[in-house]
């Protein structure tokens, strides 16, 4: 597991282009997906510090996702962020096992705040 | 697979047939109690339209063994088969019919059918028996007999079969079902003391069957089409017995003419239930598809924000050396609109979801000082111009929505602030009493005048002041965090004095030990 490095699974493109450029001003390596199809592979072959996830994405949702994650004992220990613009992202976030969540629209200091948290 | 549904319908068809046949039918053909007219409807609906010469065989062979010249059997066979084959027909090809019955438009489209085939097997039939010379008195009321009795069947028995073979989704809460227990009690009880003359009332009236509607409308309100259909159908088969047996209202001086009266207020009743039951569930559909939509959009709209406000927050980053305070400005104040923005987009859905019913409220038990320290702390991080100070302590936990809670504390701050421009400080109050905790924002501001005081937690409503011109908003705020606090049983109420500021409360229920 990199500390340094961060997935990131939203499925629109401006929302993760622009996460990608704050992250990466503040010294984290990032990769994109704009949907959760393969991602366990992806997640193994990258072992990420922390996984940024979008709930709501056409396929397979993040709440699933989440639970693929945590149920694979190479993947699981890494940290899952929920990314949402939900109302209900908080109870998501605790009823999908995920361990934090970050509301969109989002300040770009509370989102490095809660990263930091984990990486 | 086909051979076996073949025989299978075969044998229904025949057995049921027989059995209706022997019970009392009009000159001897025409019975009031015909299950395979619903039955085959359903069943070519169901599994296909090539069943049909089960059907043709089972009621040749019927008619033949009761007695029917070859040429008459031939007759009825024939009209036996155009009628669920010309009524399948129509609702699939001409009519779009879903076995579900769930809109008002199947329900009717049935009923139309029902009618009409009945109509077709019900003329084939009188007239071979008529022309081959079995029947030659009472041809009107054999017919009539003959035409209800086949549109009952189609209306009670076929909509029952067709409802069920969609499998539709039961509720198995608690609540339900005893209230699924209870109506069906009530039902029993109304169908015993009307139908079955069973606590000794004198009820001859026929106008008295009418006690079950009741029931039966709440039945379909509230258990949708299963439970229509299944109640009808509970409801004939009882009603019939006892009008056999003599007992009920219906009773008249031949068992056939008993019948004939008993199968036109079951029709009323048939149609009637499943018209309500239409109409219930497709409202509860739209329903569902707004609120679905109000998610869908609030979603939407969040995400250009999203980006809107991360690219100005990364320029205001960018400018932050510049000496250019000019530049700074212009992005500052962009940044604090979108966040109004996104407050009223988030705003505004919360209305929409209070508006129909779809606000959920979920409850934790989480520590009251705790919370409140945490909102204030998110809070003066942006109110740089007041300081927020707390006085009091409650040492006690409440049952609620964290997160709604916290946004009525947050509303209750931002107000204050907003309502205080030259003021220096807010003060938020922490006590409890009589097992309520109490949380009070107090503001040094403008104050609310006597009148608006009154209406200050109305929707949509803005106090009338000269401030409001540069205090954004749809006036919901209030509204919101007093549906959140009521909601959850608690209090909440607002003080003011012009000139000196306001303080607004909310009181929530502590758990009780």
């Amino acid at each position: 597991m990199h500390k340094k490095r961060i997935l990131l699974c939203d499925d629109d493109k401006s929302i993760a282009d622009l996460v990608k450029i704050i992250l990466e001003q503040n010294h984290f390596e990032v990769k994109l997906l704009f949907n959760g199809k393969g991602i366990l592979k992806r997640v193994k072959e990258f072992m990420p510090g922390l996984i940024l996830l979008d709930l709501w994405m056409p396929g397979i949702q993040g709440r699933d996702i989440v639970k693929i994650i945590k149920a694979d004992p190479e993947t699981q220990k890494i940290p899952i962020i929920i990314f949402s613009a939900l109302n209900e992202v908080e109870q998501e976030t605790r009823t999908s096992g995920a361990d934090d969540f970050i509301v969109k629209p989002f300040d770009i200091d509370q989102l490095l705040q809660v990263i930091r948290k984990y990486t | 697979m086909y051979f076996t549904k073949l025989i299978a319908l075969f044998f229904i068809y025949f057995f049921t047939a027989k059995f209706g046949l022997s019970l009392n039918a009009v000159n001897g053909f025409a019975t009031l109690v015909w299950l395979p007219s619903g039955i085959s409807l359903a069943v070519l609906l169901i599994y296909g339209f090539n069943l049909w010469p089960a059907i043709t065989l089972a009621a040749l062979l019927a008619n033949f063994q009761s007695g029917a010249p070859p040429l008459a059997t031939l007759g009825i066979g024939i009209g036996n088969t155009l009628e669920p084959l010309l009524g399948a027909f129509l609702l699939e090809k001409f009519l779009q019919f879903r076995h579900s019955l769930e809109r008002l438009a199947d329900v009717l489209s049935l009923t139309v059918v029902a009618f009409l085939s009945s109509i077709l097997s019900a003329s084939f039939g009188v007239m071979s028996l008529w022309l081959s010379g079995t029947i030659s008195n009472e041809i009107f009321p054999t017919w009539v007999a003959w035409w209800i009795g086949d549109t009952i069947s189609i209306l009670i028995v076929a909509s029952f079969l067709l409802i069920w073979s969609t499998r539709p989704r039961l509720e198995f809460k608690l609540n339900r079902l005893l209230e699924g227990v209870l109506i069906t009690l009530v039902l029993l009880v109304i169908y015993l003391a009307i139908f079955r003359d069973f606590f000794g009332l004198p009820i001859e009236n026929k106008a008295s069957a009418y006690l079950i509607f009741p029931p039966l409308i709440w039945i379909s309100l509230r258990f949708g089409q299963p439970g229509a259909v299944t109640a009808s159908l509970a409801l004939v088969t009882l009603t019939i017995l006892s009008t056999f047996q003599g007992l009920g209202p219906f009773t008249d001086t031949s068992i056939s003419s008993s019948l004939l009266f008993l199968q036109i207020f079951m029709m009323v009743i048939a149609i009637t239930s499943m018209i309500l039951a239409a109409v219930v569930t497709e409202r509860k559909k739209v329903e569902k598809t707004k609120d679905e939509f109000i998610s869908i959009a609030a979603h939407e709209l969040k995400t250009p924000m999203t980006t809107i406000k991360g690219y100005t927050q990364l320029l205001k980053e960018y400018f932050k050396k510049t000496d250019d305070t000019k530049i700074r400005t212009y992005i500052s104040k962009m940044d604090s609109q979108i966040d109004n923005l996104t407050r009223l987009i988030t705003d505004f859905f919360d209305v929409s979801r209070i508006q129909t019913g779809k606000l959920e409220l979920e409850k934790e038990e989480f520590e009251v000082d705790s919370l409140v320290k945490t909102v204030v702390e998110d809070m003066q991080h942006m109110m740089l111009d007041h300081k927020i100070i707390i006085i009091g302590e409650t040492h006690e936990k409440i049952l609620a929505d964290k997160y709604r809670i916290s946004q009525v504390l947050t509303n209750f701050l931002s107000n204050a602030a907003k309502f205080s421009p030259k003021a220096d400080k807010i003060k938020v109050f922490l006590s409890t009493k009589n097992n309520w905790v109490t949380i009070s924002v107090q503001d040094f501001g403008i104050g609310i005048s006597k009148s608006d005081l009154k209406n200050v937690f109305e929707r949509f409503f803005q106090a009338r002041t000269h401030v409001r011109q540069s205090i954004a908003g749809l006036g919901l705020g209030l509204y919101i965090s007093s549906e959140i606090i009521r909601r959850q049983g608690g209090k909440i109420s607002a003080k003011s004095q012009q000139g000196k500021g306001s303080t607004f409360s909310f009181s929530l229920p502590l758990i009780r030990k």
